[in-house]
């Protein structure tokens, strides 16, 4: 790890630092926005099993019908 | 088709659901080469040596936390104008995503500014006025979440975003207005960069790379907020169906 960052001179561990919590933030939010798109698909799919849709004459139902 | 017919939830659905994922994958090809040249075409600064290769994520990060809320304001206008419910939507679905990229620019800016300054901190005009640009964004999430109904707290949020607007002239100028140990404004002056090409251009290649990535995740947290939308008016008119239902018995 020492010899991956030598060339970056005696701030290395400032650069390292910085990419490091690029990495994270940009991972966490990559991973929040999967994980709750994957959570409301689950809860919507469960409530059509129960029988329970859109309801019929709402704007989106419409366009649905439309296209 | 014009662009304001894919202002209709179901439309937007379809369309960015075919969009998504070459935007996904853009942006990390974007970001590949800009790293490949942050890190192995850029040389380093005469003055800041090694440490100028924090500005690649510094500078793109503090650009988006600003792109951000120019968007949620814009999104607001939408909201209390026409009342459309995309507008809010949109506005909601960036907020968090600004707040990430702001706390990102206050933490490389930060940890550029230890070995360039001398110091983690200073309360200068515009490392304070970014400090509440992430503050204002806390505070528009909090205040989304205090309304159940997304439809009630939308025009009340508007308002307050719209007035949190008279931030972002403050935080693009307050270099020019006070003294600051911040530098000036390197790229985005009347008269050209300052900055060397062999260094501008892979910032400009990390600045696009960043916007493609927040563009695709702005898309994809809107995309789940119109579904906990749907759902939430699907599990209202559940509700109502049951209590009807037992009233009958």
């Amino acid at each position: 790890m020492t010899d991956l960052l030598a060339p970056f001179g005696e701030h290395a561990g400032f650069i390292a630092a910085a990419y490091a919590i690029a990495v994270m933030v940009i991972a966490g939010l990559i991973v929040w926005v999967r994980l709750d798109g994957a959570h409301q698909l689950r809860q919507l799919e469960d409530l059509e099993r129960r029988g329970i849709r859109r309801q019929a004459g709402s704007a989106d139902d419409m366009e649905d019908r439309r296209t | 088709m014009g662009v304001f017919d894919f202002a209709n939830p179901t439309r937007f659905m379809n369309f960015s659901a075919r969009v998504l994922p070459w935007l996904w994958g853009l942006a990390a090809l974007v970001l590949a080469v800009g790293l490949y040249m942050a890190f192995f075409t850029a040389p380093q600064d005469y003055q800041q040596g090694n440490t100028v290769r924090i500005m690649f994520i510094h500078v793109p990060a503090a650009w988006l936390a600003m792109f951000a809320y120019a968007l949620i304001a814009t999104s607001s206008i939408g909201t209390l104008v026409w009342r459309h419910p995309l507008a809010d939507v949109s506005a909601r679905a960036a907020a968090p995503i600004g707040a990430a990229f702001t706390f990102l620019a206050l933490v490389t800016g930060s940890l550029w500014g230890k070995p360039m300054w001398g110091t983690w901190w200073e309360w200068d005009a515009r490392l304070t006025s970014v400090l509440i640009l992430f503050l204002m964004y806390l505070g528009l999430i909090a205040l989304w979440r205090a309304f159940d109904d997304p439809g009630r707290g939308a025009r009340i949020v508007a308002v307050l975003a719209l007035v949190g607007a008279v931030n972002l002239p403050i935080i693009k100028f307050s270099v020019d207005w006070w003294n600051t140990l911040h530098q000036p404004a390197s790229v985005f002056r009347f008269d050209g960069p300052t900055i060397h090409p062999t260094i501008l251009w892979p910032l400009l290649v990390m600045a696009l790379g960043a916007t493609l990535l927040f563009v695709a995740l702005h898309i994809a947290a809107m995309r789940n907020e119109v579904l906990r939308r749907r759902l939430r008016s699907m599990q209202a008119r559940a509700a109502r169906s049951t209590i009807a239902a037992r009233a009958v018995a």
